[in-house]
């Protein structure tokens, strides 16, 4: 594993200097173990319960599962995670941690910190601002550890406003469901404000060698299992140095929740939320893409289409930006209206790389379809907002649906592309009401 | 809003205490039924295993072939689980069954 003057846990022990990750993880593990009494009590129950099984197994006997085993370090429990955000925030898993908000919930111009998604790979690490360091290496002229200090005296800093989305966001609209989160139809995303420094000013800073092709993100995260291998993304270098791809340490003008990466994480708007990396403690620039089970089993789509269930074909591509899709964030599914009522719909759009041209509301499945109404373009990867006024001739039950244009004439599908691991749902979104006679 | 969240952080942190520290919200009738392994030879080895890390849904909610759920074991190997092959081949046979397609 890399080296890295990897975090505050470290430092805490008083072994300054530069270790490898995984001897980090040992190292600090005792300590984690004292630190982690407390807060992860969930892991080690859990560990404990299941190391009851006998030690010595023959070799076709199902194996003990190992003792518990110390983290290396503190962990923030879920339930503190969730006290801070907002009520209608729904829990989807707890191992790993996922939860968000359903689309009615995400009405407001700029996504509220305490309603932005939670998609974690390991467990929440808690870490210190002081003593948090970054490291830039791999094929650059000068090395750099940099302190947040260093970090936010250094580089100016810029805010953007833009899309963070789970790649697997609104999975189980896909039929067959296909394995991983959960995520409901109106899925994981949200487009908060983030302030950080751009990556492409840090990189310039250390000097990028010609050969550079990717680069990777390394966070401080850690898993129940010492086993665990981190889980590192590496994105091309013409994205790295795009002035949106930032080195971030707030969100909406306040320090990043522990949940979203305190105190440091990348943001790679438009794209996969992985690329995304919280905790970030290194930052290595590479002759190709990185090699890793989260680059090469995960997070991925085929290079063609495949049937419905199929499994995954040797030709796969690594997903990068998202496709054109948009959402109807009012009125919320089953709404009362009086005949005679004005319906105010309004909801948001985004296109990865691209920018949205046009959003169109059918009241009638697609038959038939009216523009709506879209506010200036913000940030380049903010979304889009669009609203559209509704007048109902009839009474019953009324289906709103919404499709979006991007700059490329890609328009968003009924149903999206199926693929084996479910990534990629921009399919039509729906949202029905009721008329009432008066 | 503010008080809710108060009253949140409260109930949670009765919780805390009242589970020694166990800290899983409550989950609704439904979702611990849904949330069950089918009982059967390598349910428990599936719940010792697989639950270091994921939540019991994320397993009994798909449906895979036994070539699918073979790959999907290899991948977790991949990614540190304790699983020896021994193990491996009793969890897939399981999964297949109760969990095939």
């Amino acid at each position: 594993m890399d080296s890295y003057n990897a975090s505050n846990a470290d430092l805490e022990q008083g072994k300054k200097g530069v270790v490898t990750r995984r001897v980090f993880l040992k190292s600090a593990g005792r300590l984690g173990a004292l630190l982690a009494v407390g807060s992860a009590s969930l892991t080690l129950d859990a560990v404990a319960q299941t190391a009851q099984t006998p030690v010595s197994t023959p070799a076709s006997s199902p194996s003990a599962t190992p003792a518990a085993a110390p983290l290396p370090g503190p962990v923030v429990p879920n339930a503190a995670i969730i006290a801070e955000k907002d009520p209608v925030m729904k829990v989807l898993t707890e191992r790993p941690l996922t939860a968000n908000v359903t689309a009615e919930n995400l009405n407001d111009a700029v996504t509220p910190t305490n309603r932005l998604f939670i998609r974690n790979n390991l467990l929440t690490p808690d870490l210190q601002a002081a003593g948090h360091t970054l490291t830039i290496k791999g094929l650059v002229d000068k090395q750099m550890t940099l302190t947040l200090d260093d970090l936010q005296k250094t580089f100016p800093a810029v805010t953007v406003q833009g899309m963070l989305e789970c790649a697997g966001s609104g999975r189980t609209a896909f039929s067959p469901l296909p394995k991983g989160t959960p995520w409901n139809p109106s899925g994981g995303y949200g487009c908060p404000k983030w302030t950080g420094a751009r990556l492409r000013d840090i990189l310039k800073a250390a000097g990028v060698k010609p050969a550079a092709v990717h680069v990777a993100f390394f966070g401080a995260d850690f898993g129940e299992l010492p086993t665990a291998p981190p889980v590192v993304r590496s994105i091309p270098m013409s994205k790295a140095l795009e002035p949106n791809t930032l080195v971030a340490w707030a969100i909406n003008g306040e320090p990043l929740p522990k949940v979203h990466g305190f105190p440091l994480r990348t943001i790679v708007p438009g794209w996969v939320g992985s690329a995304s990396t919280k905790w970030l403690v290194g930052i290595e620039v590479l002759d190709a893409p990185f090699k890793g089970t989260y680059m090469d089993d995960s997070y991925r789509v085929p290079a063609h289409p495949v049937a419905p269930g199929e499994k995954m074909p040797k030709d796969s591509v690594s997903t990068e930006a998202w496709p054109v899709k948009s959402v109807i964030t009012a009125p919320a599914p089953g709404a009362k209206f009086k005949m005679g009522d004005s319906i105010a719909v309004a909801g948001k759009a985004w296109a990865g790389e691209n920018s949205i041209t046009k959003v169109e509301i059918s009241l009638d499945e697609g038959v038939t379809w009216k523009r709506a109404a879209m506010a200036k373009p913000g940030d380049k990867y903010a979304w889009r907002l669009f609203s559209h006024t509704v007048q109902p001739q009839r009474q019953g039950h009324l289906t709103i649906i919404a499709r979006a244009t991007d700059s490329k004439g890609n328009v968003q599908p009924i149903v999206a592309a199926w693929n084996p691991l479910g990534y990629f749902w921009n399919g039509i979104h729906r949202v029905g009401v009721t008329v009432e006679k008066v | 809003m503010k008080r809710s969240r108060a009253f949140r952080a409260i109930a949670y942190l009765s919780l805390l205490l009242a589970t020694g520290g166990l800290l899983i919200p409550p989950l609704s009738a439904g979702q611990q039924q849904a949330d069950k392994l089918v009982d059967g030879p390598g349910s428990d080895l599936v719940k010792a295993k697989c639950t270091l890390c994921h939540d019991i849904g994320n397993i009994v909610r798909i449906r895979q072939s036994r070539e699918e759920w073979q790959d999907t074991l290899k991948v977790m190997i991949r990614r540190g689980a304790p699983i020896t092959p021994a193990d491996e081949t009793i969890i897939v046979e399981y999964l297949t069954k109760h969990y095939g397609k």
